[in-house]
């Protein structure tokens, strides 16, 4: 142990404050970024009595992966809750005054009125203008839906656009990062702007990320393809600028296999782009096949049918729609009738029709489908039926989330109750969700990031052990002097 | 010993994060307390949103229901004061052809009154309630009675007078009218005459009501028919009556056979006056089954009233304590958070 020895430790210890004073630095610096880990350096003995400074950046990986998973969850969530909550503003504030439910029940209570007063004009015209009511908004809400799932795919293919650029952003980062580690360099700074792209990455669609040597890392989506290996992998979408009554939409593709659809053997199931895929494929369009079935039970409802036993087909009567006169179908789907429902001109005044009609028959002009024989103004009848018609058990199609046998006015309520109930468990699960992926991400925070306190008293720390290291060299220079001075 | 360590930013954004959630606990019960109703109802109701329509909808039933029953007791209220009218012109005209038959009326003066108790047989069947005809059963557009003496009647009276002369070869006012037995008379008054009356007839030649009256729904669950047309037996029989002096008493029939006619038309009024009266008690009872029906809507209103506030109002009292307690916490955060926000090593140094 000679002086020089001690001059020598002085000296690495003096490098050692200033890699620690960087350290602490980088940390103050990062204290506002969430996304920042902290550095830690350690002052370890090295050999000859010299320190070394090893930095270090510890993130807590099992929860990042947690973390990150529970971001896609919330994500997806986020996605169909809002467009519930869309959905539900249509069927208006007050009670649902605007939903298809309470509008036929309005309609039942306009021909009730009318079957009171059968030879009053204005009763009669009042019970087209509900019929219009009806009809409009049916309209309207199709034409909604088909915008919102248009509004989806539109979505689906940004987030593929954004998941392409950021898988190449990571690629470029991540091959800093190994080449940084192979040659020995300080590659945290790179490694954090990694965490931060597979944070984004994973709202978009939701993925688990393997370690490799040399801190390379693979991405794979949630349902097990590969997204990212050295190189990202193909994520391709077609959008459809458009939705109608019977369009699809496209599949989305990752690297070359699809993951969603009914071909999909593999679909993808967390993460914004989950969300949007299953408004557009699933919620969307159960949704307008009930409005499908509300509109085609309304023109059955309202059809008439042959009054003299002679068997001909059932004709269009209040509302008819584009494959009128003819009726569609009982119990059977018909894509786009919701859209194309209208009130028949045949009995509205505002077209040139005959209110009357309704109460008489032979709204389509053959004599055989007439109802009032004796021809009284007076007849309510046919009218009293037709209020009876929306209560009168008929069959639905399946496939609609609804049973295949009830009124028209049940099923439109059941309707409605389907969608609040999703709505209210998207808005309960979506809670939940976003509670969760807050605490992970509090709890990530807390391991790894920065507090202010503790790196200012280790600052403190540091400038102390400056000055004694300092005090040191000029206590040995001045020992070696006195010895020098005597020589 | 391990210490959880806490990041700063971690601290400050949960902190930030509380004041946030409850800003938004605020906004919903402000909205619940300024409304009265729960802020998202379609959220709160769920799988049961329907409730409130269904209670909504079998309220406005009943409110219409109460408006158009209201139509439907004016036109039967209507339909009863003519009837009370029909019967007391047929009790004063029973009275005068009991004068005529004891002599002390003429029979000039007599076809004179038998034509004006026609002309008011006429205009009350034919009255009219928010512009249709209340005794035309569904053919509300269509006159109840045919004008004797105008363009209308010209038929029915052709027919009469035609029947006269068919059944004795010569119009009433013939001389030869005078040579016409009582009984004669009598067998064509319940013969010739009376057909004219039947249903048949009654349909081509006075009439163009329909057979069928006016129904309505009273109640979310009835029907009601209006009981009475301008078919019932009561007025055919007052009209043949009072058609049958009119027509034939002031002509050359000889003193005995106007006596006959006499008797027939009495007989013809007061058979009249009887249905008709049991007409008016139908008409009753159809009347006393809407007032039911209104009694029993009122108090069905009432219940389902109560139900969907029940289903849709918030208890002001629990939305005012949970406002006041999420008032006291936030400005509980807020201290905590000025207080914590000021802690710091950086004051010390």
């Amino acid at each position: 142990m000679t002086l020089s020895a001690a001059l020598r430790t002085a000296t690495s210890s003096l490098a050692g404050n200033a890699q620690q004073v960087s350290a602490l630095s980088r940390n103050i610096a990062g204290v506002g970024d969430p996304n920042y880990v902290r550095r830690d350096a350690k002052v370890q003995t090295a050999l000859y009595g010299t320190v070394r400074v090893e930095t270090q950046r510890h993130v807590n990986q099992s929860i990042f992966s947690a973390s990150i998973l529970a971001n896609a969850n919330t994500a997806k969530t986020e996605a169909i809750a809002s467009a519930l909550s869309r959905l539900s503003t249509f069927n208006g504030e007050a009670n649902f005054a605007g939903s298809p439910a309470a509008l036929i029940d309005d309609l039942a209570l306009a021909a009730d009125f009318a079957a009171s007063a059968p030879a009053d004009a204005a009763a009669l015209t009042a019970l087209v203008e509900q019929g219009r009511s009806v009809a409009m908004a049916l309209n309207s809400m199709a034409g909604e839906l088909y915008a919102m799932q248009a509004a989806a795919d539109k979505e689906i293919s940004h987030s593929v656009g954004k998941l392409n650029d950021m898988l190449a952003q990571l690629e470029q980062v991540n091959t800093q990062i190994v080449n940084g580690t192979r040659m020995g360099a300080d590659v945290f700074d790179s490694m954090d702007m990694r965490d931060t792209l597979l944070n984004d990455i994973s709202k978009e669609i939701g993925i688990s990320v393997v370690q490799r040597e040399h801190n390379d890392v693979i991405v794979m989506a949630s349902n097990g393809l590969l997204l990212f290996e050295g190189k990202p992998r193909s994520v391709s979408f077609q959008q459809t600028p458009a939705f109608g009554p019977n369009t699809g939409g496209a599949q989305l593709f990752i690297d070359g296999a699809p993951v969603s659809g009914a071909s999909a053997s593999l679909p993808i199931h967390s993460g914004k782009i989950a969300g949007n895929l299953e408004l557009r494929d699933g919620l969307l369009p159960t949704q307008l096949r009930q409005l499908d079935e509300i509109a085609r039970g309304l023109v059955e409802a309202f059809a008439e049918t042959d009054q003299s036993g002679g068997g001909k087909p059932a004709l269009a009567g209040l509302f008819t729609w584009s494959g009128g006169p003819a009726i569609p179908a009982s119990g059977v789907l018909e894509p786009g009738i919701a859209a194309s429902i209208s009130v028949n001109p045949l009995v509205d005044g505002a077209a040139g029709g005959d209110p009357a009609l309704i109460r008489d028959g032979a709204i389509n002009g053959d004599a055989d489908y007439i109802y009032n024989s004796g021809g009284g103004a007076g007849f309510s009848d046919r009218l009293t039926a037709l209020g009876e018609a929306l209560k009168a058990d008929r069959s639905f199609a399946a496939d609609t989330g609804l049973p295949t046998s009830q009124g028209l006015g049940e099923y439109a309520a059941g309707s409605l109750n389907w969608l609040n109930a999703r709505h209210r468990s998207e808005a309960d699960l979506l809670v939940y969700r976003s509670e969760l992926s807050v605490r992970f991400k509090e709890t990530l925070q807390n391991e790894t990031g920065p507090n202010l306190d503790y790196e200012m008293s280790r600052l403190l720390e540091v400038e102390r052990a400056y000055q004694a290291t300092a005090k040191l060299i000029a206590a040995v220079d001045e020992m070696l002097q006195t010895l020098l001075n005597s020589v | 010993m391990k210490l959880n360590n806490i990041s700063s930013f971690g601290l400050n954004s949960h902190m930030r994060m509380e004041l946030l959630r409850q800003q938004n606990a605020l906004f919903d019960a402000q909205k619940e307390i300024s409304t009265g109703k729960y802020a998202d109802l379609a959220k709160t109701l769920g799988a049961f949103s329907s409730s409130v329509i269904s209670f909504e909808g079998q309220i406005k039933s009943i409110t219409q229901l109460k408006t158009t029953n209201s139509f439907m007791e004016n036109r039967l209220a209507t339909m009863q004061n003519g009837l009370g009218s029909m019967v007391e012109g047929s009790n004063h005209f029973l009275s005068e052809l009991g004068a005529e038959i004891s002599g002390s009326v003429q029979r000039e003066l007599m076809a004179a009154i038998g034509g004006s108790m026609l002309e008011t047989v006429t205009a009350t069947l034919n009255v009219t309630y928010r512009g249709e005809f209340v005794f035309s059963g569904i053919n509300t557009d269509a006159q109840a009675l045919v004008d004797y003496d105008g363009s209308s009647g010209a038929a029915a009276k052709t027919a009469v007078e035609n029947a006269f002369v068919t059944e004795f070869g010569f119009p009433v006012d013939d001389p030869g009218a005078a040579g016409i037995s009582p009984g004669a008379l009598k067998s064509f008054i319940d013969g010739a005459f009376s057909t004219l009356f039947d249903d048949a007839n009654w349909q081509t030649l006075w009439t163009d009501s329909a057979l069928q009256g006016m129904r309505a729904k009273i109640s979310p669950r009835e029907l009601a028919e209006v009981p009475v047309t301008a078919h019932a037996g009561g007025f055919r029989d007052i009209v043949a009556a009072t058609v049958l002096v009119t027509q034939f008493i002031d002509g050359a029939l000889s003193d005995d056979a106007v006596e006959t006619l006499a008797n027939s038309a009495l007989e013809m009024t007061a058979t009249a006056i009887a249905r008709l009266g049991s007409e008016q008690s139908k008409i009753g009872v159809v009347e006393e089954r809407i007032e039911t029906a209104n009694e029993r809507m009122d108090y069905q209103k009432n219940i389902l009233e109560k139900q969907l506030s029940e289903v849709t109002d918030v208890d002001p009292y629990e939305a005012a304590t949970r406002l006041n307690q999420i008032i006291v916490g936030l400005e509980a955060s807020y201290a905590a958070t000025a207080r914590i926000q000021s802690l710091s090593l950086m004051n010390y140094l």
